[in-house]
């Protein structure tokens, strides 16, 4: 078990010694003077749950020549960057409700473990048994100088639940290690920017100290006062590397909103600045991989402010026949893809740093799914709406597949990577090797 | 042999040089003859040189003894050069110069240095400091007697209260429930069980929390929502967990545990952990307790070890680990400290003037005094005029205060020794920490004016686990159990004697320790080198010999040996730690005697010197190889003392199992002590070894000097020449008795008349 305590992720906010180095210094940037062979490439893996409404989602036009039905509108300005894949099914089986299977090996291609976390339906179940391929390509990248970045990956989440279970995590960093997604904005921005604070506040508390060193200092006998000197003289070194770290460090830092408490009505709110994070996050070159969990497997979203009191898997429950909770659902998706609209349009607005084109140029964002269809919870048909430039693809098309399993989506991003693999997940789903056509 | 006599009376004079001399005088033959033989390790001014071992020529010493020792051992290299009038000459000229008794002695003594909080006054300040955060219930866990962890069991999978059938105490966790129930009117299928109450830390470091489960839980230690381990989710054949906790010692912490099973195929439940240097066991019942007491404010971040070269650890360095060590904890404190604002400032936690309020008594608590003006504007006012965001204000409010000199140095910075340094010193010297809230009002009312206060204030905080958790460091230390955190023996000679066993001679002796000193009445010093009673579990019995029939439970009960016993002398912990892989080492045990034990002062050896190895020699004796490799000259200044303290404890094998005969051949346990006047005592075996010791008032001075500079980490000379007699002399009046001892020794440290 490697699940991270809060007391561990406080540590690693930059409060433990071994952090200490980033009060001072921000590690260089890894992109700047770096002699890159290939162009820089993010990717962006984002969720939202329960499924879709397929005859508002899927065009049905097939090529270059695709229509954006109503849940797809917001892509419309991104329409020639975007690429539509139809047909692509999660084929695992094995223990687990397909609520549970839908996000635990969404991203792994492999069975969970046997357990005791029991769904709605099927066999109780516990953690995925392998690595999600986010976290296998960013223990890849992270092996190569020239791909290494400070954090390698970074995993934001809007409204998770704060409870550790197989429908709560999607991003594995081995079996049995699920990652918990930052949910927290704040709690993001002192993960990303924390130092800068630690500066801050030490700046405020030093020169006090300095007074009373000196004072005190002053009316000690020599042998004793050395001490004294000694530390003071470290204050002011100390002092000084605050300063010096300040000038050096020049990146463009949010300004996040304060007091956005984590409550069902500020998802929006959340749900923008953790984007506006992960931009300034790629500007800064901190990661080149990133995860954005919206909810959770069976998540109870109430989307009062697109006029949707219900919960969202309750109502992702409703048979087709039930017009009204259709039309719901689908204003549900069209909002999930507005966030992804917005995600592009901020890369795209920002030009790409030391390199060519737009940030988005550079970076694919890859919208899926833990489900087909909410109430039938079929895994076929997965949905998975990419946009961007990163990965090389083709764009500004809508594919379909004869129901390929969805392990040959996954080589084919870590091929598009330049992280090409036989196999990943469970063997027996990589047969015909990655997705082809996408290129 | 007389030469030690020096080096004991150097040892007194290492802890100050004295300052003011006049300028040599001119023996002109004596100061040559320095300059030739004696400069060389010396030191052209005495102060010796610590690299080669040499302490400086300092202390009490007569001008007859400081002869007769330079004719016979002195130079070192060559004894035989300086004899006869030359060395009175040259004796005569280093009396004058560095040990007659300066005019004014008050300015040739030692002084008290000023010095920093050392690490582990650090840990402890913070702990105690986070009880005006969190409260604080440690004295009430520590005096009640119950044992284990209050469990309710339920019949279903969710702790639902309707469904809960049984509440009881669980001494300890180790349930193999199978396939089955864990008890009446619970199903089999699917139960859930909590159990609650605090966990005791006995000494700092990082310890590791182990359950074995089949099923899912949580398990929460010292924070009430953060889980240290969530397993809830039961995956696949994962039965082990382990999470890795720093722990300050002598605390109890909130502990937690939430369990159920639901159609796993079997249900169990294990609660192990790993203290420090020991191997993993389940959690006794004597450290746990069903009462839940309040969380602990704990620092984790490594610091530089503090300077043990006098013996105790000193606050004396200020580089830049230890800076940046300071750094980091305080911005680790400032992190725990916001994150619990929700619960100690509830709904105030936006409102300026309880966040001042708080500030007050923060800073307050972390100078161990009131606060003038300047103090509450520059630690707290300002803080909040510069932000409306209250974490922020609270975070810099920490921060200054524990970057601040005055919470930083332990030894008084202002002007003058007043009633709050009386507070401190008291604290400081029995609990390591800062002083409580009470102590601290009976500074502001002047209770603590005179010796009888002082003394009535120290026999208050004695019965205190911050203070038994002192002498646990006291004794480690005393013990040299640092020295031998890692003992292993030779599988094909002692089978069996593993890391459990280890683990379990260490539990022994802490329960030992922790017994005479604080459970027994008469708290008599003396038991601990005469006692013929130890405490054994079954893993021990069986290996030592002995009556126990659980590995969780050690019975107190008499010595294998009881006619060979020596209480910590005879401990199979010292006996196997002061020995080799396969064979036993008179040479270190008697080395520990003569340091430890007699407090003497023993040079490293000139040369290095393997051992020669017991297979080259397989029909000698240890004794006798012993005796073969240290006959050349220039190793019997020091193994004609250590040798024969050593020899005595030859009936105990490299594990510190009795034996008769080594070899085939019989044990030689005859040893012996040459005194400063020349006389020599003679003893036989462990018993007549540890009389003497227990009776010699070279033992007696030797253990009150290393309690007092232990606890009070200053000089005790400092404090007076006539402290180390007069404290010995009392202890020796009242019984040898350790607890009394500690309260003497607090006054002594506290006393305003002391604090020249």
């Amino acid at each position: 078990m490697s699940q991270k305590s809060r007391r561990e992720f406080l540590r690693e906010l930059g409060v433990g010694t071994a952090a200490l180095p980033f009060v001072f210094n921000l590690p260089s940037l890894a992109g700047a003077a770096e002699k890159t062979t290939r162009p820089k490439q993010r990717l962006v893996i984002m969720f939202s749950p329960n499924g879709v409404v397929p005859p508002t989602f899927w065009p049905e036009k097939e090529g270059e020549d695709f229509e954006l039905k109503e849940s797809l509108t917001p892509l419309e300005p991104f329409r020639d960057r975007t690429l539509i894949l139809h047909g692509v099914c999660d084929k695992i089986r094995g223990d687990g409700d397909n609520h549970m299977r839908g996000i635990g090996c969404l991203l792994t291609g492999v069975e969970l473990f046997p357990g005791n976390i029991q769904g709605g339906s099927h066999t109780p179940a516990g953690w995925s048994r392998g690595i999600s391929i986010d976290q296998e390509l960013k223990k890849r990248l992270q092996k190569d100088p020239a791909t290494r970045t400070r954090f390698g990956s970074l995993e934001f989440g809007v409204m998770v639940p704060d409870r550790a279970d197989t429908w709560t995590r999607m991003v594995y960093a081995g079996p049995n290690q699920p990652i918990a997604p930052i949910d927290n904005p704040y709690q993001m921005f002192d993960r990303l920017y924390g130092q800068l604070k630690v500066r801050a506040d030490l700046e405020s508390v030093l020169d006090v100290v300095k007074g009373d060193l000196a004072r005190i200092g002053s009316a000690l006998p020599a042998e004793d006062r050395q001490i004294l000197e000694a530390h003071a003289e470290g204050v002011r070194s100390l002092e000084r590397e605050i300063a010096e770290a300040q000038e050096a460090s020049s990146h463009p830092v949010p300004e996040l909103e304060p007091g956005v408490h984590e409550k069902n009505d500020q998802m929006p709110k959340i749900s923008r600045m953790q984007i506006d994070l992960m931009v300034h996050a790629f500007q800064a070159d901190f990661a080149r991989i990133a995860t954005l969990q919206y909810t959770n497997s069976v998540g109870q979203a109430k989307m009062r402010w697109i006029d949707v009191p219900e919960g969202h898997h309750e109502l992702s429950h409703k048979p087709d026949s039930d017009e009204t909770s259709q039309k719901k659902l689908t204003r549900i998706n069209r909002w999930f893809c507005e966030q992804l609209a917005y995600l592009a349009k901020r890369l795209a607005e920002t030009p790409e740093p030391g390199g060519d084109g737009s940030m988005l140029d550079h970076t694919t964002i890859l919208w899926t799914n833990e489900l087909g269809k909410g109430n039938s919870h079929t895994l076929d048909n997965i949905p998975f709406v990419a946009v961007g430039g990163g990965l090389g693809w083709r764009m500004g098309r809508a594919l379909k597949f004869p129901k390929v399993p969805h392990n040959r989506l996954l080589l084919a991003i870590a091929e598009a990577m330049g992280h090409p693999m036989k196999t990943f997940g469970n063997p027996e789903y990589c047969g015909d090797g990655p997705l082809t056509g996408l290129v | 042999m007389r030469w030690l006599t020096i080096t004991t009376a150097v040892l007194i004079g290492v802890f100050g040089l004295p300052r003011s001399h006049a300028d040599p005088p001119a023996h002109l033959d004596g100061q040559k003859i320095y300059e030739q033989k004696c400069v060389k390790c010396h030191g052209k001014d005495g102060r010796g040189n610590p690299e080669m071992d040499v302490a400086p020529l300092a202390g009490e010493q007569t001008l007859e003894g400081l002869t007769q020792a330079i004719a016979e051992t002195m130079p070192e290299d060559d004894p035989e050069s300086c004899v006869g009038a030359e060395a009175k000459a040259v004796a005569t000229y280093v009396f004058r110069r560095f040990f007659e008794p300066p005019q004014d002695q008050v300015a040739g003594r030692p002084k008290q240095e000023l010095a920093r909080l050392t690490v582990r006054q650090y840990r402890q300040a913070i702990a105690d400091l986070g009880t005006e955060i969190f409260g604080n219930s440690q004295q009430k866990l520590a005096t009640s007697d119950a044992r284990g962890l209050w469990a309710s069991y339920h019949n279903h999978r969710h702790l639902r209260h309707d469904k809960k059938v049984l509440e009881r105490i669980d001494p300890v966790i180790d349930f193999d429930f199978g396939k089955g129930s864990p008890g009446e009117k619970i199903g089999k299928e699917e139960f859930s069980i909590q159990w609650h109450g605090s966990l005791f830390a006995p000494e700092t470091g990082e310890y590791e929390i182990i359950v074995h489960s089949h099923n899912g839980f949580r398990l929460w230690l010292n924070h009430p929502k953060d889980a240290l381990i969530d397993a809830w989710v039961r995956s696949g054949d994962q039965r082990e967990h382990r999470a890795t906790v720093f722990l300050v010692g002598g605390r109890w912490y909130p502990l937690r545990i939430e369990y159920f099973k639901y159609k796993d195929p079997a249900a169990s439940i294990q609660l192990l952990w790993r203290r420090p240097h020991r191997e993993p066991q389940v959690i006794a019942s004597d450290y746990l307790t069903p009462q839940v007491g309040s969380r602990v404010l704990v620092v984790d971040t490594p610091f530089p070890p503090d300077d043990r070269s006098y013996g105790y650890e000193r606050g004396n360095q200020v580089g830049e680990g230890w800076q940046r060590a300071v750094l980091a904890a305080a911005l680790s404190v400032a992190e725990q400290v916001v994150d619990a604002m929700p619960q100690f400032l509830k709904e105030g936690r936006d409102d300026p003037e309880k966040v001042r309020a708080f500030g007050y008594r923060w800073v307050r608590r972390a100078f161990r005094r009131p606060l003038d003006d300047a103090a509450r504007r520059d630690y707290v006012d300002r803080f909040l005029e510069g932000t409306s965001d209250m974490t922020v204000a609270v975070k810099r409010i920490v921060l200054a205060t524990l970057l601040s000199p005055r919470f930083l140095y332990r030894e008084t910075i202002d002007d003058g020794y007043d009633d709050f340094d009386i507070a401190s010193r008291l604290s400081f010297v029995l609990w390591d920490s800062i002083p409580d809230p009470w102590l601290l009002d009976w500074a502001e009312k002047g209770k603590l004016r005179g010796e009888e206060n002082i003394r009535r204030a120290a026999e208050r905080m004695l019965q205190d686990p911050r203070t038994q958790s002192k002498w646990g460091v006291f004794c480690y230390y005393w013990l040299r159990l640092d020295r031998f955190e890692d003992i292993t023996k030779d599988t094909k000679k002692y089978p069996g004697f593993d890391q459990q066993l280890v683990t379990d001679l260490r539990t022994s002796l802490e329960k030992f320790l922790h017994r005479v000193a604080w459970e027994e009445e008469a708290s008599d010093f003396r038991k601990l080198l005469l006692s013929d009673h130890w405490y054994a579990n079954a893993r021990l019995a069986r290996w030592y010999g002995g009556k126990a029939s659980s590995d969780l439970e050690f019975i107190w009960q008499p010595v294998p040996k009881p006619d060979s016993a020596g209480g910590v002398l005879t401990h199979p912990l010292l006996l196997s730690g002061l020995a080799y892989h396969a064979s036993s080492s008179p040479i270190h045990r008697g080395v520990f005697v003569a340091r430890g034990i007699l407090g003497r002062r023993l040079k490293v050896p000139p040369v290095a010197v393997a051992p020669i190895p017991a297979d080259s020699k397989p029909d000698w004796t240890t004794r006798q190889r012993i005796e073969f490799q240290t006959k050349p000259t220039a190793c019997r200044t020091c193994h004609d003392l250590i040798n024969p303290l050593g020899f005595p404890l030859e009936p105990f094998d490299a594990a510190g199992r009795f034996r008769e005969k080594e070899n085939g051949r019989p044990i030689d346990a005859s040893g012996w002590l040459t005194l400063a006047s020349g006389d020599k005592v003679e003893f036989y075996g462990p018993r007549e070894l540890a009389e003497y010791l227990a009776g010699s008032s070279e033992t007696h001075e030797a253990f009150v000097r290393q309690v007092f500079h232990e606890f009070v980490k200053q000089p005790i000379l400092a404090f007076g020449l006539d402290k180390p007699d007069e404290l010995t002399r009392r202890f020796v009046d009242r019984g040898f008795h350790i607890r009394k001892l500690l309260v003497d020794v607090a006054v002594v440290a506290a006393l305003p008349a002391n604090q020249e």
